[in-house]
């Protein structure tokens, strides 16, 4: 496709009750380009979270419309919207969000288990996967036995396996130290622009500013280019 | 590695100081309910097993009479009432009558004195460990049940004891004729016990009915209710069945038993439920992850689901281990307990619906789960 992979266009989050509303997201409209990282950047509590949500189709704006690979999104119910995420959209946490109990391999199949690959290609996939982020020799390791950083690597090999044309990525840097956190966003960028995803990383961490290929900032609910 | 992944299965692994909790509730659970229910229905067989091995299709007994232990005598003529009734082929008088015995070393011990006719054995003991059931013939011969020993002390072929000031021969040991009055039982001829207790001489307390063949039950019980005005007449079901109730209802045994197996039902289900609804919070993050990636809300349920029942049906076989023990140490000590399959069958139900139920609380939980809780640090 030619056209934008996201696009948000007046979108608004309002938590909280009439009486008391509380505005996280304030009429937002980007849009974002395959084989680009956008970064979404800004202090907490500045609503951040609330727009990435809003994109990995785990929250409803209260107002305007969302659009992923040119379908709009907004008003579908909770019934369709797993199969959107499955086939559209992968995740990397700040907390990496690993099954503690599943090995570094478990841990990315689950990703091919949830969209059906038969048994035949998911390991290979797997593998590759790992291969990718160079975590083959640490496939067999459970989450408690590595760094920060190879949490990272598992959890951006999970997205890379899933195979999602957008890479949802929340703070990826947060829990790992300044050169390693660097690499995790060289590698997301490496994935853009090899592989044509889109990348939207929030963060508010300045120094992946030079990283990124484009920056928006928000501040109080307000997106605006960085 | 394993593909598809099962996540319950190493969820469950995974934290096994949790899951030996939950096994540990469950089976005691189950061992409960398995051990509790065993031995009241063999307290149950202890009140009825000389009814069930007695060959007989009626039971005449006192009128208001609703067990078989505490009944009271009538005229042992009015046998021939019902002697004379179409359809029944042949009727014979049963004593049980509560007595005292002497024994070795000083002191008595109330006895469960039962007198039958000795020529065809209806209503005698049914296993003899040793002696023959027609030796009660000759000289007020007795027949001790083995169960009896722990009261009685160990009793030998041609040993000596008093009844009720009356010299006894001992010419036989029975087994299994234990009763939940945990008197000790004595088999004797209908004539001696009648001789040895005077107070009921020329009574019986039940008269015995044999149905001709091919004659309905009913029709004969009827026509002998109608014939015996002053008794009360059953089939034999149905003075199993009312020796039972008495003793289930009318001394409070039903309740208790009840009780105890109620507790070890709600211990169970609250052990199994807690250590579930723990384990799903602990796990609420990666249920999030796991709807963030694009699994159905139906796949979170039934890993929830899964683990529920892995937890029942390993807690189940390790409770059956258990049973198996305590059960061997039960009967070792000669106390009757019954198990029939339909029990456990019951049981494994009862267990995996108590922890499908469990689930269905986390469930709850997880359905509510904040879908940004995925992104919390």
């Amino acid at each position: 496709m030619s056209g934008p992979t996201i696009s948000v266009s007046g979108v608004s989050k309002v938590y909280g009750s009439q009486a008391a509303p509380v505005t996280a997201v304030q009429d937002a409209t980007f849009a974002c380009l395959a084989g680009t990282v956008s970064a979404i950047m800004g202090p907490s509590g500045s609503g951040k979270t609330t727009i990435l949500s809003i994109l990995g189709l785990l929250l409803k704006p209260t107002r305007g419309q969302v659009a992923i690979m040119d379908q709009e999104v907004s008003d579908y119910d909770e019934r369709q919207l797993p199969a959107l995420r499955r086939t559209h959209i992968g995740f990397i946490f700040q907390s990496f969000n690993l099954f503690s109990a599943l090995s570094v391999l478990e841990n990315v199949l689950i990703s091919l288990q949830l969209k059906k690959i038969p048994a035949r290609e998911a390991p290979g996939l797997a593998m590759t996967a790992l291969e990718r982020v160079d975590l083959v020799k640490r496939s067999s390791f459970y989450p408690r036995d590595l760094s920060g950083g190879e949490k990272q690597r598992v959890s951006i090999a999970r997205a890379i396996t899933a195979d999602t044309p957008i890479i949802l990525a929340d703070e990826p840097t947060a829990n790992l130290d300044s050169k390693t956190g660097l690499k995790i966003i060289d590698l997301l960028h490496e994935l853009a622009t090899e592989q044509r995803k889109t990348v939207v990383v929030v963060s508010h961490d300045l120094r992946i500013k030079e990283h990124v290929n484009r920056v928006l900032w928000m501040e109080d609910g307000v997106i605006h280019e960085g | 590695m394993s593909y598809p992944v099962a996540i319950a299965r190493k969820n469950l692994f995974h934290d096994r100081m949790r899951f030996a909790i939950t096994l540990v509730g469950i089976s005691f659970s189950v061992v409960l309910i398995l051990v509790q229910v065993g031995v009241y229905l063999g307290m149950m067989y202890n009140t009825s097993s000389i009814i069930e091995h007695t060959d007989a299709d009626i039971w005449i007994t006192a009128r208001n009479n609703r067990n078989f232990d505490f009944s009271m005598p009538f005229p042992e003529h009015r046998e021939n009432r019902a002697r004379a009734v179409p359809g029944v082929l042949w009727t014979k008088k049963l004593i049980m009558v509560w007595s005292l015995m002497k024994i070795k070393g000083g002191g008595s011990e109330n006895v469960e004195m039962v007198g039958f006719d000795p020529e065809s054995g209806i209503g005698g003991p049914w296993d003899m460990v040793k002696g023959a059931v027609r030796d009660v013939k000759f000289y007020r011969g007795v027949i001790v049940d083995e169960s009896s020993a722990s009261k009685l002390g160990k009793l030998h072929i041609g040993d000596y004891r008093e009844v009720i000031n009356k010299k006894v021969r001992i010419v036989g040991v029975s087994r299994g004729a234990r009763r939940i009055t945990t008197a000790p039982i004595l088999f004797t001829s209908y004539r001696t016990a009648q001789e040895l207790n005077p107070w009921i001489e020329s009574q019986t307390v039940f008269v015995l009915v044999k149905t001709a063949p091919g004659t309905d039950l009913k029709i004969v019980r009827d026509r002998l209710a109608r014939v015996m005005d002053m008794e009360d007449v059953y089939t034999k079901d149905g003075f199993i069945n009312a020796t039972r109730l008495y003793w289930t209802f009318s001394t409070g045994m039903g309740i208790a038993f009840g009780f105890t197996i109620l507790m070890g039902f709600i211990v169970g289900a609250v052990i199994v439920s807690q250590t579930i609804y723990s384990a799903t919070i602990e796990h609420l993050r990666e249920f999030g992850t796991l709807k963030a990636l694009g699994a159905e809300n139906r796949t979170v349920y039934g890993i929830i689901l899964e683990q529920a029942l892995l937890n029942g049906i390993i807690g189940f076989f390790i409770g059956m281990i258990v049973n198996y023990v305590v059960v061997q140490f039960y009967t070792g000590t000669g106390q009757v307990i019954i198990q029939p399959w339909q029990l456990f069958a019951g049981d494994f139900v009862v267990t995996l619906l108590t922890c499908v139920a469990a689930s269905l609380i986390s469930v709850r939980r997880a359905m509510q789960v904040d879908p940004m809780e995925v992104f919390r640090a």
